[in-house]
């Protein structure tokens, strides 16, 4: 694989300078951090490619370093003027002094490289860095299951993804201090769709960690509510939308069905009302039609309501009668 | 000393009513009360057991001669002829004879003696001091009896009233002279005791009446022969068939036969077949069934001829109301019709039908005939009017004399009658017992009427409702005259009132009565507890009752849930309108609270369907609620619940969406923008569909600082807000009466009121009105207007509201109630 393919590689799938430059402006609160907590600040960026790292430090008034193993890549940065090196990223660690270096960054070169090389590349930087100095590394986010099962693996060079949890570990485990994961580059579609909520998961993180340091109270400021993205976040979202609107739609089907319900009673009851009134109408016809059918059913009726009367009990007085006339 | 006369009507009860012994019987009697002779009392005696045709004639007479001279009787015992009621007969017959004996008549007359065969009428001979009386019509089944006796029950009652007619009746009126002559020939009757009284046409028959223009679908316009008849053999419907095909035969002009048939459909076939074997063909005649009064005078006007070949008539009603309308008219020479045609060359002989035919094509043709006949018809109408039978009836009265108050009227069982009822009632199964001793309760006035007041729903549970403040406030204050008289009652579930005997004794007196109650004639009811639930059972209890002469009033304390339904409860808007329903169908006093709910009742009542059948007058009266207050002392109080008074409103009553709260609550929260010194306190138990406010005012409570509510507010608490508040705030959408307002004066506190005319009537000139359809802006901006009006002290006062005592209250209901039901 030429050098040339992977550079036009980068420009498809990672995106213009411009754009990524723009995304590295989420980095901000670090650099700021850097500025403030050291005199004069020296980051190092290792895999440095096209430099926008090495920009973004030369816009914020950092002095910076880059290397890289791809020449071309590295042609740009030189016609910028930065200082780069072709080197080994280990190998160039390895020869530096301890505590020489105030910001370590890697972007999007850790899934190059063995787990081995990394867990040696943490444990070199952090002898590298000064304390209270910052590490950075940013990879592709497999939570977000688009790059998980897929757009990771379109990069032929990258090995396997490396889950934040394992990164986080390692850097734990090698000394750093308040690491905190970043989910990056995310997008913010609205979460009304499925895909939408897939591609919300942000595609990137990035974990920082520091030197055990004076200024740990400081680093401890930045990034307090995180940002970006987890799948957890995103679907939890999505989770509750959708809970919230099936709760909507479970209340409406419930009043339909009372509505529903209400309606056949009242269709009933009209029915029946209207059949009665029917019946009604139909029978005052007819005894208004007979006179004497009327008289006869007015005769009937009468009968009918004396001895719906004898259901009533006997009053004290009818009682006594009733005892004197059956004396 | 007044004579006194009773004349039983139960022929305008039964199934005669639509006969024309009924028409005889209310015209006759229309006729006797009308007459001149002021010294002459008439009463009236119908069946309780016919209710619905007794409460139509109380409707009509009781106006006319006063309910005290309408007596009704239940005749329950009794049971139809045809259903050979033979062992019960005596005993009912002697409690009915008991009642007419009490009520002592010096002439007791019948109308209509052979009653009872099919139907719950009966007509027996009192043994009384007066004389007794009855209507002769005639005697068609005793002198015709292979067609009208041949069921021997039946023949059995006949013969017993025929007996009963020649043994026990003092005199006969008869309707004809042809009848009182065979009464006398074959009843062997004195000739003294049988007078010929006539009769004559209902007014609607008058020819000189303005007719209204009747359908004449049934009879076109063309030249027609006329007849009235049923299938009844004696009217010789065979003989007018076969005249008339004669007389086709002979004519050359056509013309038609029509046959007034006030039949059913089934008799009008047998009428087709008849008239078919007669040699008729269907285009030859016209029947028309049942037709109005009317058609039937439509009918009579416009007949080239009226033929009446009956075979027997008691008097042949129909030849006169013919006459009455100008028609020519021949007819038998037999029975009574001669009297009524009054002209021989008029008369032919209904056996033979080439007479019949004979005599009408001799009246078709012989014009000179045909002009005396109409000029016949003319004179003889004038021969009959119920002026002049009624004359006949009152001259003869005339020459009796009354008996006067000597005999001593009864209020309980006599030996006598106990005596007699125990032989007569020697079949008697326990049932019957029971039966006539409920009768027999009812047949003795009591020496004072009693008042019965509801108390239904405050002895089942006292839930301290505006209603049942009213009804204790009333029963504690009965005035001192009628308090003798009271009696609280209950409507029991199973569809009685029974005596609230423990409520009466907790709240007025000790009381004997216990079980079920039995008002009788003249007592009073009034409906003081509203039993809106049970509206339809009152409904069936008051009708019984209305029957028995017992008056019926009915309080209204509002009417809202018909105006404004949405206000109130679902139960209560579906089980109102019932209540109110009843109220216009059963009061005959419905005694409102206010003059507004009179309005409104009265609005309602308007614009009510007339499918309500009340014949009845119903009264439509008003009573102010009454307020007394306890002497309180005043306490001056600034502040409560850290509220300065003297800058806080003061709303009181349930919370619930008729009073108007959450208009209130929106408009002083915008004026408390303009004025944030002022609070307001709203006291009142959460009520019906108050959830949503509820929350509000906790809220508020909670939040404000500036508007509170109370919802448990003792007495003398009240008293303090009721002292020191600066207004108080009634804002109700609807309501019967305005108590609270009425408090608020007591106490001096102003008044701002919504319009209702309630209020209006309640408060007059000494509150602050605002518009009953006023936004709560509006209404935020006259709470505005009137704080100004007070700061600058040209605020309306309330101190010139009047009101009466609960004292006052009760007499005014009291008086109301019993008013009523004097004549």
């Amino acid at each position: 694989m030429n050098n040339q393919f992977y550079r036009e590689f980068e420009d498809v799938f990672r995106g213009g300078s411009d754009v990524i430059q723009n995304r590295l402006q989420q980095y901000l609160p670090i650099v700021n951090y850097v500025k403030e907590s050291f005199l004069s600040p020296y980051a190092l960026d290792l895999g440095c490619g096209r430099g926008e790292w090495l920009t973004f430090c030369k816009n914020n008034d950092i002095s910076a370093k880059g290397i890289d193993l791809d020449e071309a890549m590295l042609k740009e940065c030189l016609e910028a003027g930065f200082d780069v090196e072709v080197v080994d990223a280990l190998a160039y660690l390895k020869c530096l002094d301890s505590e020489s270096v105030t910001l370590i960054s890697s972007f999007h070169m850790i899934e190059h490289l063995p787990f081995e090389s990394t867990y040696e590349l943490i444990e070199e930087a952090y002898r590298v860095l000064q304390p209270g100095g910052v590490i950075l590394l940013e990879t592709p986010n497999s939570e977000n299951i688009i790059v998980g099962t897929n757009n990771f693996y379109i990069d032929p060079t990258h090995i396997k993804p490396i889950p934040n949890q394992l990164l986080s570990f390692v850097m734990d485990y090698l000394g750093f201090k308040n690491k905190k994961v970043l989910r990056v580059n995310g997008s913010n579609l609205s979460s009304d769709s499925l895909l939408n909520i897939i591609q919300n998961v942000s595609p990137d993180y990035s974990v920082l960690g520091i030197k055990n340091g004076k200024n740990i109270e400081k680093f401890n400021e930045i990034y307090l509510n995180g940002i970006g993205s987890s799948f957890f976040d995103v679907v939890s979202e999505y989770d509750l939308l959708h809970k919230k609107d099936i709760d909507i739609i479970k209340n409406e089907v419930q009043f339909l069905k009372n509505e529903i319900a209400r309606l056949e009673f009242e269709v009933n009851k009209s029915i029946f009302d209207h059949t009665k009134n029917k019946l009604k109408f139909i029978i005052k016809k007819i005894l208004s039609y007979s006179p004497s059918l009327d008289a006869k059913a007015r005769s009937v009726y009468s009968r009918y309501n004396g001895k719906m009367n004898d259901k009533v009990p006997m009053s004290s007085v009818a009682k006594k009668i009733y005892k004197k006339l059956k004396k | 000393m007044k004579f006194k006369v009773l004349v039983d009507l139960q022929s305008c009860q039964s199934p005669s009513r639509i006969r024309g012994i009924g028409r005889y019987s209310l015209d006759l009697f229309n006729g006797l009360i009308e007459n001149e002779n002021s010294n002459i009392d008439f009463h009236l005696l119908l069946n309780a057991d016919f209710q619905s045709e007794t409460l139509e004639l109380m409707a009509i007479f009781e106006k006319k001669i006063g309910c005290s001279n309408v007596h009704t009787l239940n005749c329950g015992l009794h049971t139809p002829v045809l259903e050979g009621n033979d062992y019960l007969y005596e005993g009912a017959a002697l409690i009915r004879e008991e009642f007419i004996k009490n009520l002592d008549p010096d002439l007791f007359i019948i109308t209509s003696f052979f009653e009872g065969i099919g139907d719950m009428a009966l007509t027996s001979i009192p043994h009384i001091r007066g004389q007794v009386g009855v209507i002769l019509y005639d005697l068609i089944p005793l002198l015709n009896q292979k067609e009208y006796l041949i069921n021997p029950y039946v023949k059995k009652w006949y013969y017993k009233k025929i007996k009963s007619l020649q043994d026990d009746v003092d005199i006969l009126f008869a309707i004809s002279e042809a009848s009182r002559l065979e009464a006398i020939a074959h009843l062997n009757i004195d000739e003294s005791k049988i007078i010929t009284i006539s009769s004559a046409v209902s007014p609607v028959f008058q020819s000189d009446r303005a007719r209204s223009a009747v359908s004449r679908e049934r009879v076109p316009d063309a030249d027609y022969i006329l007849y009235t008849a049923n299938l009844d053999p004696r009217k010789n419907l065979k003989g007018m068939f076969e005249s008339f095909s004669l007389l086709k035969k002979k004519l050359k002009s056509s013309i038609k036969l029509v046959i007034v048939s006030q039949v059913d459909d089934t008799k009008m076939f047998e009428m087709v077949s008849l008239a078919r074997r007669s040699g008729l063909i269907e285009s030859d005649f016209i029947l028309t069934g049942y037709i109005s009064d009317e058609e039937l005078v439509d009918l009579y006007s416009r007949c080239k001829l009226f033929v009446f070949p009956s075979l027997h008539e008691g008097f042949g009603l129909p030849c006169l109301e013919a006459m009455c309308c100008d028609a020519a008219v021949i007819g038998s020479n037999i029975t009574s019709i001669p009297e009524v045609i009054n002209f021989d060359e008029a008369l032919f002989d209904p056996n033979d039908p080439n007479d019949i035919a004979t005599s009408m094509f001799k009246a078709l043709t012989d014009e000179f005939f045909y002009k005396r006949l109409k000029q016949n018809a003319k004179i003889q109408r004038t021969q009959f009017s119920w002026d002049k039978t009624c004359a006949r009836v009152i001259k003869y009265i005339e020459t009796l004399t009354p008996f006067g108050d000597s005999q001593v009227k009864r209020f309980n069982l006599s030996d006598d009658l106990l005596k007699r009822f125990k032989s007569a009632s020697v079949n008697y199964n326990d049932f019957d017992y029971i039966k006539s001793a409920k009768l027999i309760e009812l047949l003795y006035p009591k020496k004072e009427p009693n008042i019965f007041i509801d108390v239904t729903a405050i002895v089942e549970h006292d839930a301290k409702t505006g209603i049942q403040r009213v009804v204790r406030s009333i029963i504690n204050n009965i005035p001192k005259n009628h308090r003798s008289k009271v009696k609280l009652i209950k409507l029991v579930g199973k569809g009685w009132y029974e005596y609230a005997t423990e409520y009466y004794n907790n709240t007025i007196d000790k009381m004997d009565d216990v079980g079920v109650v039995t008002p009788l004639k003249g007592d009073i009811f009034l409906g003081l507890d509203l039993i809106a639930d049970k509206a339809e059972c009152a409904k069936k209890i008051y009708l019984e009752w209305r029957a028995r002469g017992v008056n019926i009033s009915i309080v209204v304390y509002d009417i809202l849930p018909v105006l404004m339904p949405n206000f109130f409860h679902e139960g209560i808007s579906h089980v109102f309108p019932e209540w109110l329903n009843m109220v216009t169908e059963c009061a005959d006093n419905v005694l409102c609270i206010s003059g507004a709910v009179a309005e409104d009742y009265i609005k309602y009542k308007e614009n009510k369907d007339s499918s309500v059948y009340r014949k009845l007058e119903q009264k439509i009266d008003y009573f102010h609620l009454g307020a007394d207050f306890e002497q309180v002392e005043r306490v001056f109080v600034e502040s409560f619940n850290g509220l300065e008074l003297s800058k806080t409103f003061l709303m009181v009553g349930t919370i619930e969406p008729r009073k108007g709260h959450l208009q209130v609550l929106d408009a002083f929260e915008e004026f408390l923008k303009y004025k944030t010194e002022y609070n307001l306190i709203i006291v009142g138990k959460a009520g019906w569909n108050s959830d949503e406010l509820i929350k509000r005012l906790k809220y508020l409570n909670s939040k404000s600082g500036k508007i509170f509510w109370l919802n448990n507010v003792a007495d003398d608490q009240l008293n303090i807000l009721y002292q020191n508040s600066l207004a108080l705030i009634a804002a109700s959408y609807g309501e019967g009466f305005g108590l609270p307002l009425i408090e608020a004066a007591q106490y001096g506190l102003p008044i701002i009121a919504r319009d209702l005319p309630v209020f209006k009537e309640v408060a007059g000139d000494n509150a602050y009105y605002f518009n009953s359809k006023i936004s709560f802006k509006r209404l935020a901006e006259e709470i505005l207007n009137w704080t100004d009006l007070y700061d600058s002290n040209e605020h309306i006062k309330s101190s010139g509201i009047e009101y009466i005592s609960w004292e006052n209250s009760a007499n005014r209901l009291f008086s109301c109630a019993v008013r009523s039901c004097s004549h």
